[in-house]
C-alpha cells in the first residue's frame, strides 16, 4: 500500500508522517521525558514497540529538525531550553541505541551549542511557551505562557494542570455541548480548558482566577491566541463573594472547572459559590478532578449532596462520568511533578440544576435526568464516531487527511485559508465520487497513486509532475492550462495579515475602495475601515488631493453647527418665544462657547463665515454676554464671575486678554481647553497633518465615542460632558460617512444639482444678506432686519430701529452690526432681537458699506468718505479719496483697507500713516463689489510648523476645486465686479489687472467668492457660478426677472436676495430624504 | 563580507552582506549575533521565494537607505513602480503572494511597499464582479446586504 521510505526501509511516508506529529505534539506540549512517547502517543499503553530504526531514519531527523524546533510555531513560541536539550539529549540517546547510526549533523550542532548555553538546573524557573493542538492536523492550537515550576509566586495556578487537559480533551471530543454556548471556567490557571471551549466555538469563554499573577498571565496568554481572544474574557473571582460570582456568572449556561477541588478547606465555599452560579435547569457544569487524593473529592460529592437536600426549591444532581484514561486517548499527563503514580482514573462531574419542583420525589427524577444527560453524551460521542465510520470511507478519509500535509515549506495559501480547504475538500469528494464509478482495482491503483504523490516533499512532487506533464496528450495539457491558472489566484486580502491588507488598500482611491466593499464580507470589513478613511479624508478636505487633483469643501464646522442649530432651536422651541431670555446660563454658556470654537477652528480658513474672520476673542465675549443677557440670577451655577450689563459695551469687555482674564479661573480652563480643542480641530483642516497627530487625534475620538466629527472630539464631548440639554448624543461617524458627505456635495456642486427655497422675505428689495448655518439675515429697502432660520427659513425675529434702508449688514456668533441709509450703524444682538447700541457714523449721508475684523470697524458711506473705528476704544478717524458712494469695504490684515466705489475706482489704503497707498483703475462703470481672496496670514499656531520644510505646505492656499491640476500660485488676489458687466482680478500686491471676465450681459450689482466658487448677480436676474482658479463660467441660472441685490456664497449653498424682497437658497446638499 | 541564508527546504544561499542586511530582520539578527558563519535560517521562506527575494535585494543593494516615510499623510502613490521593479514583480499570483508574506516576515520595507503597490494596482478601477473573478473569490452577501452595500457606496459611482 504505502510506498517504504527509501532511507530507513522500515516503514511508510505516512508512518514518518503519523510519528512526526506524535512527538511533535508531546514537544509542544513538554511532556516530561520519562513519559515521552516515541512512537504513536494516541496508542501508547498498548505495549507497542518503538521503532527504533524508524526514528533513526535521517529523513524523521530531518524533520524533526525542520519541522519541529524549527517549527515557526517553535520559533514564535518555544518550550524552555531547557527543555529541548533534554529532548534532544534523550532523541539522539535513542538513535545512538542502534548500530550504524548516523547522526544529522544540524542537528547535534543545535544540540550542542543549545547544550552549552543552557542552565540545567531543575530549580530553574522563568516562562516558557507550551501547545497544545486540538486537532489531528496540528493547525488548531492554543499557546499558553507558563511557569516552569509548580509552585512560583505563591500559587499552583501558572502551569497546566493534568485535569485541565481531560477537561480540554472532552471537549475537543464532544464540541456540541459547548459550541455557541456562554461559559463561564472557575479556577482558570493558564487557561487551557476556557481557551479549548473558545477554540471549539463557544459564544464566549469567561475565565475566572482569584490570584493576580494567574490573571495577569491569563490575559497575557489570551493575546498570544488571536484566532479567538475576541471571545475569551477573564474576570477575578472570589468564591466566597457569592453576590460577584452570580453576576459575573448571570449570562453562563455551561460552567467548567479543572482540579478545582483539591483543597478541603476550599470544597465548602466552592459548593456555595456553585450553588448560586448553576440556578437553572439550562445550565450545566463539568468539574474533572484527578484522584489525587479521594477523600478530598468524595467531600466535594458529598457537600454537593447535601446542598441538595437542604436548597429546597431545586436539586443539584450529580454524577460521576467514568472518564478513564481510554476514553480519551489523546490526553496524556504531562505534569511531571503531580499525578506521578497510577492517577490517571480521572473524575469528571456533571452538575445541572433540576427545577423540577418536586420534594421528596426529585431524588428519582434528578437520578434520571443525570442518566439521561449521561446517555445523551455517550450516543453523542458515538454519533461522532459514527459519522467517521460510515459517511466517509476510510480510504477518503486519508486522501482529505493527506492535503493537509502540503509539500510547500511547511506552508501553503491553499492548503491553510479556510475557504479554499473547503473548496479543495469538496472537489476531492467530487473526485472519489468518480473513482467510485470504476473497478475496484483501479480505484486502489488511483488512490494509490494520489497518496504516494502526497506523501512526497515538494521537490520530488516537482519531479512527479515534470514526469506527468511530459507523459500528457493535448486535451490534458489544454485542462491544466484552464484549471490550474484559476487555482492559482490569492485572494489577497483575505489571506494576508490585515496589517499589509490595509497597506494595499491605502494605495486606493475612494471609488476603488467602494468597489473592493462590494466584493465580500471579508473585503467589506477590510475597505471600510476606519484609517484608511481617514486618510482619504486627510488628503482631500479642504485641500487639493496631490495625487488626484481633487478636494473637497471642509465641511466639519458646517454639519456640525446643524446640529448646534437643532440644539439652539430646540431650546428656542422649548423656551417659548422668539428672543425670549430663558436659556439656562449653563446652557447657553456651553453651547455658546463650543460654537465659538467653530469660529476659532476655521479662524483663517474658507467657509461661510469666510468674508470676515473673527477673532478668539469671541468665546470670552459671548459667554459674559449670554451670562448678562440671559441670566439675572446672582449665583452662577458654574461660578463665572458676573459681569454687569453696563460693562458688556465697556471698550475694555472687547479685549481679548482682558475678558479672558476678568473670566473666572474656570472659565480660564475652560478656555484652554477650547484652544487644544481648537487645535487638534485645526490639524484635520492643516495641510500640516503628522501620523502621530491623527493617530492622537484618532485616539481622542475613539475614546470619547459619542463624537460626530473627528476634527471636533474634544468639542463635542466636552460639549456633552457639560451636560447641554438637548439629548442629541450623536454617535461617532466613521470617517467613509464624513467623506461620502463631502463627496456628495462635491459632486452636486459639479453636476450642478441643488434644491431651490425661495423666501419672500422683505416687502421691499433686499440689499444685503449673510448666512452661517444657524442663521440667514436680510437687510432691505424696508429699513428692516429680518433674521431666519437657516434650515426651515422661518422668521427668528425683526429688528427695526434704522428709519432708512438698510444697505450694509455683518454677523457673527454674538452680534451683528447693520448700516444704514439713515447714517447710522447699529450694533444687535439678533438672537433676542435687541439693539445693544447705535453708532451715527455720518451726518451727511448714509452708510453704504461695512466691515468689522480685529475690533476694527469700517464704515463706507453715501458722501465718498471711509470711517474707521477702534471698537475697544471707540475712537475713529475718516479716510478721504472716494468722490462717490463707498459699495464695498475690506480690511486686509492689520493695517489694510481696501474700497471700492461709484467713482469707478478700488482704492488701497494704509490705516496706519490713514491714507490711500494705490488706486486700481480699469472698470469703466460704479465698481460694486469687492472680495479678496487669502485668509489671513497664516497664524503660527495653527498647525505644526516642521512641515513647511518640507516643502508641501504648497497645497494649503491653493484650492483649485476641479479636476484641473492644483496651481501652485499662492499670491493674494483680489476681485471686484462692477455695473459695467465685468469682474476683473487684481494682484494685490503689484495692482496689476490678472484678468478681466466677461459673461454678464449687465452690470453685476454683487459678486463673492470662496476658494472654489465666484458668483455673480446681475441686474438682469442671472446668476452666474464661476471657477474661482480660472474664472471660467461653470454654469448661468436665469432666477429672477428682478435684479439681484446681493449674494452670499458657502460650502454648500448660493444665497441670493432680490429687488423684490425674494430671498432664494439653492441648497447643494442631498435632501435628508434621498438619503 | 557574505552571508549565508538558509530557507525552509534547506536550500542554502550565499549572499553579499549589502544583499542580506536588507532585511531588517537578518539585519537585526546579525547585529544580535554577531558575525557567523553558520546559515541563518529563514523557515519561513522556502527556497524559490528566497532566490526570488534575493534578486531583488541584489538589484537595490546599492540604493540610498529610505527615508523615514513615518510622515505619511502624503498621498500614497502607486503608478511610481520602475520597470525593473515592475519586471522582477510580474510573477503569477501565489509567487506574489509568498513574496508579500516573505518581504512582511523578513522586513524588507521597499519589497513590501513594491508588493501592495502591484495588488493595489491590479484592484484599482475595477468593478466587485471583477475583482472576484481576478482573485478567484466567492460573493458570500446575502441579497440584502449586498442591495444595502451597493446603495451606501452609490456616491463613490457618481462621477
Amino acid at each position: 500500500m504505502d510506498q517504504q521510505c527509501v532511507i530507513c526501509k522500515s516503514a511508510t511516508y505516512f508512518e514518518h508522517d503519523m510519528l512526526i506529529r506524535s512527538i511533535r505534539k508531546q514537544f509542544w506540549q513538554m511532556v516530561p521525558m520519562r513519559l515521552f512517547v516515541w512512537g504513536n502517543w494516541e496508542t501508547a499503553g498498548t505495549e507497542q514497540e518503538e521503532n527504533i530504526e524508524l526514528l533513526a531514519c535521517t529523513r524523521i531527523q530531518g524533520d524533526v529538525m525542520k519541522t519541529i524546533i524549527f517549527h515557526e510555531n517553535t520559533i514564535a513560541h518555544s518550550p524552555s531550553n531547557r527543555y529541548i536539550v533534554l529532548f534532544l539529549k534523550n532523541y539522539i540517546a535513542k538513535i545512538e541505541t542502534i548500530p550504524e547510526y548516523e547522526l544529522d549533523d544540524e542537528m547535534v550542532e543545535f544540540y550542542i551549542s543549545l547544550a552549552a548555553t543552557t542552565k540545567m538546573s531543575f530549580l530553574e524557573g522563568g516562562l516558557c511557551y507550551k501547545t497544545y493542538t486540538l486537532d489531528k492536523e496540528q493547525y488548531t492550537r492554543i499557546v499558553l505562557q507558563e511557569e516552569q515550576l509548580t509552585i512560583s509566586q505563591g500559587t499552583t495556578g501558572l502551569q497546566t494542570w493534568e485535569a485541565s487537559l481531560y477537561l480540554s480533551d472532552f471537549f475537543v471530543e464532544h464540541p456540541d455541548i459547548i459550541r455557541g454556548q456562554n461559559v463561564i471556567e472557575l479556577g482558570s490557571g493558564c487557561g487551557l480548558a476556557g481557551f479549548t471551549c473558545a477554540a471549539m466555538g463557544a459564544a464566549s469563554i469567561l475565565c475566572t482566577d482569584i490570584n493576580s499573577n494567574v490573571l495577569r498571565m491569563l490575559r497575557k496568554n489570551k493575546d498570544l491566541n488571536p484566532a479567538f481572544k475576541d471571545r475569551v474574557q477573564i474576570a477575578d473571582m472570589d468564591w466566597e463573594d457569592t453576590q460577584e460570582c452570580a453576576r459575573l456568572a448571570k449570562d453562563a449556561n455551561v460552567v467548567i472547572g479543572a482540579d478545582i477541588t483539591y483543597d478541603p478547606t476550599i470544597v465548602p465555599v466552592l459548593v456555595e459559590a456553585l450553588k448560586t452560579i448553576v440556578v437553572s435547569s439550562q445550565q450545566v457544569a463539568y468539574i474533572t478532578a484527578p484522584l489525587r487524593n479521594v477523600e478530598t473529592f468524595e467531600l466535594f460529592l458529598q457537600l454537593v449532596a447535601t446542598s441538595e437536600a437542604t436548597a429546597a426549591k431545586a436539586s443539584m444532581a450529580a454524577g460521576v462520568l467514568g472518564f478513564s484514561a481510554k476514553d480519551m486517548p489523546s490526553a496524556r499527563s504531562s505534569n511531571s511533578t503531580s499525578d506521578s503514580e497510577g492517577s490517571h482514573a480521572m473524575h469528571g462531574l456533571l452538575l445541572t440544576r433540576d427545577n423540577s419542583d418536586g420534594h421528596a420525589a426529585y431524588n428519582e427524577p434528578a437520578q434520571d435526568s443525570r442518566r439521561e444527560k449521561k446517555a445523551a453524551i455517550n450516543s453523542t460521542r458515538k454519533r461522532n464516531y459514527s459519522e467517521y465510520t460510515s459517511d466517509v470511507s476510510p480510504a477518503e478519509l486519508e486522501i482529505l487527511s493527506l492535503r493537509k500535509y502540503p509539500a510547500f515549506g511547511g506552508r501553503c495559501y491553499r492548503h491553510s485559508a479556510r475557504i479554499y480547504l473547503a473548496e479543495c475538500d469538496s472537489r476531492q469528494r467530487e473526485l472519489q465520487a468518480s473513482l467510485q464509478a470504476l473497478p475496484s482495482a483501479e480505484q486502489t491503483k488511483i488512490s494509490n497513486i494520489w497518496r504516494s504523490f502526497a506523501s512526497e516533499p515538494a521537490e520530488q512532487r516537482l519531479l512527479i509532475l515534470q514526469g506527468i506533464v511530459n507523459l500528457c496528450c493535448i486535451p490534458q495539457l489544454s485542462y491544466l492550462n484552464k484549471v490550474v491558472p484559476q487555482q492559482l489566484r490569492v485572494d489577497f486580502l483575505a489571506a494576508l495579515p490585515p496589517d499589509i491588507s490595509l497597506q494595499i488598500l491605502s494605495y486606493l482611491d475612494a471609488r476603488s475602495l467602494c468597489q473592493a466593499t462590494q466584493v465580500s464580507r471579508t473585503w467589506a470589513a477590510l475597505a471600510n475601515d476606519d484609517i484608511l478613511w481617514h486618510r482619504m479624508c486627510a488628503q482631500h478636505i479642504d485641500k487639493v488631493c496631490r495625487k488626484c487633483g481633487w478636494g473637497l469643501p471642509l465641511l466639519d464646522k458646517s454639519s456640525r453647527r446643524v446640529y448646534e442649530a437643532t440644539a439652539r432651536r430646540a431650546m428656542r422651541l422649548a423656551s417659548g418665544a422668539v428672543g425670549s431670555s430663558s436659556y439656562s446660563g449653563a446652557h447657553s454658556s456651553s453651547s455658546a462657547s463650543s460654537i465659538n470654537i467653530a469660529d476659532g477652528t476655521v479662524a483663517g480658513l474658507p467657509d461661510s463665515s469666510y468674508t470676515f474672520v473673527l477673532p478668539m476673542a469671541n468665546v470670552a465675549i459671548d459667554q459674559t454676554m449670554s451670562q448678562a443677557t440671559h441670566n439675572a440670577a446672582p449665583n452662577r451655577p458654574n461660578g463665572q464671575q458676573m459681569i454687569p450689563i453696563s460693562s458688556l459695551m465697556n471698550p475694555l469687555d472687547m479685549d481679548v486678554s482682558l475678558i479672558s482674564s476678568v473670566c473666572a479661573p474656570q472659565n480660564a480652563v475652560q478656555f484652554m481647553q477650547q484652544q487644544s480643542a481648537m487645535n487638534s480641530a485645526g490639524m484635520l483642516t492643516n495641510a500640516g497633518i503628522t501620523n502621530q497627530h491623527i493617530a492622537r487625534l484618532y485616539a481622542n475620538d475613539t475614546e470619547s465615542g459619542n463624537v460626530s466629527d473627528g476634527s471636533n472630539s474634544a468639542i463635542n464631548s466636552y460639549h456633552h460632558s457639560e451636560g447641554s440639554s438637548s439629548s442629541h448624543q450623536t454617535r461617532r461617524r466613521p470617517w467613509k460617512d464624513i467623506f461620502a458627505e463631502r463627496q456628495i456635495i462635491a459632486n452636486n456642486w459639479r453636476k450642478f444639482r441643488y434644491h431651490e427655497s425661495r423666501i419672500q422675505a422683505h416687502a421691499d428689495g433686499i440689499l444685503c444678506v449673510q448666512f452661517n448655518d444657524e442663521y440667514m439675515i436680510t437687510g432691505s429697502y424696508d429699513s428692516k432686519v429680518h433674521v431666519w432660520d437657516a434650515e426651515t427659513f422661518e422668521l427668528v425675529s425683526e429688528l427695526t430701529g434704522h428709519t432708512m434702508p438698510v444697505r450694509a449688514l455683518e454677523f457673527d456668533d454674538c452680534k451683528l452690526f447693520s448700516g444704514s441709509l439713515d447714517g447710522t450703524v447699529r450694533i444687535w444682538n439678533y438672537r433676542d432681537g435687541t439693539c445693544i447700541r447705535t453708532l451715527q457714523v455720518f451726518e451727511n449721508g448714509g452708510v453704504i458699506s461695512l466691515h468689522q475684523q480685529n475690533g476694527t470697524l469700517v464704515v463706507g458711506g453715501e458722501n465718498g468718505t471711509i470711517r474707521v473705528y477702534n471698537i475697544a476704544k471707540m475712537t475713529s478717524f475718516t479716510l478721504t479719496g472716494h468722490t462717490d458712494w463707498v459699495n464695498t469695504v475690506r480690511l486686509y490684515g492689520e493695517n489694510t483697507l481696501f474700497s471700492c466705489s461709484d467713482d469707478m475706482l478700488v482704492k488701497r489704503w494704509n490705516l496706519e500713516q490713514r491714507r490711500c497707498v494705490r488706486t486700481y483703475t480699469g472698470h469703466s462703470h460704479h465698481v460694486q463689489s469687492l472680495q479678496l481672496s487669502n485668509r489671513m496670514p497664516p497664524s503660527p499656531s495653527i498647525g505644526p510648523v516642521g512641515r513647511d520644510r518640507r516643502g508641501s505646505s504648497l497645497n494649503r492656499t491653493s484650492l483649485g476645486g476641479s479636476s484641473s491640476a492644483p496651481t501652485e500660485n499662492s499670491r493674494p488676489f483680489m476681485i471686484t465686479g462692477s455695473l459695467d458687466s465685468t469682474m476683473r482680478v487684481w494682484d494685490i500686491e503689484t495692482g496689476e489687472c490678472l484678468d478681466t471676465v466677461f459673461g454678464h450681459v449687465e452690470g453685476i450689482w454683487s459678486m463673492t467668492f470662496d476658494a472654489l466658487r465666484i458668483v455673480s448677480g446681475s441686474n438682469d436676474g442671472t446668476l452666474k457660478v464661476w471657477d474661482t482658479t480660472s474664472h471660467s463660467c461653470l454654469f448661468t441660472l436665469q432666477t429672477t426677472q428682478a435684479a439681484i441685490n446681493c449674494v452670499a456664497i458657502s460650502d454648500t449653498r448660493i444665497v441670493l436676495g432680490d429687488n423684490d424682497g425674494n430671498a432664494r437658497v439653492y441648497d447643494f446638499r442631498n435632501k435628508p430624504s434621498s438619503y | 563580507m557574505s552571508v549565508k541564508l538558509s530557507s525552509s527546504d534547506g536550500r542554502e544561499f550565499e549572499v553579499n552582506m549589502k544583499v542580506a542586511t536588507q532585511s531588517a530582520l537578518i539585519k537585526n539578527l546579525l547585529y544580535d549575533l554577531g558575525e557567523t558563519d553558520e546559515a541563518i535560517p529563514l523557515p519561513n521562506v522556502n527556497g524559490n521565494v528566497l532566490e526570488k527575494i534575493i534578486e531583488y535585494c541584489t538589484h537595490h543593494m546599492d540604493d540610498p537607505p529610505a527615508l523615514n516615510e513615518e510622515y505619511d499623510d502624503l498621498p500614497k502613490r502607486s503608478d511610481d513602480i520602475e520597470p525593473w521593479d515592475e519586471k522582477f514583480i510580474d510573477v503569477d499570483q501565489e509567487l506574489l503572494f509568498e513574496i508579500l508574506l516573505a518581504s512582511n516576515y523578513m522586513d524588507i520595507k521597499p519589497l513590501l511597499d513594491l508588493g501592495c503597490k502591484t495588488v493595489a494596482n491590479m484592484i484599482r478601477n475595477k468593478s466587485a464582479e471583477e475583482i472576484r473573478k481576478m482573485f478567484n473569490i466567492e460573493e458570500d452577501f446575502t441579497e440584502e446586504e449586498k442591495e444595502q452595500i451597493r446603495r451606501e457606496n452609490e456616491w463613490a459611482e457618481d462621477r
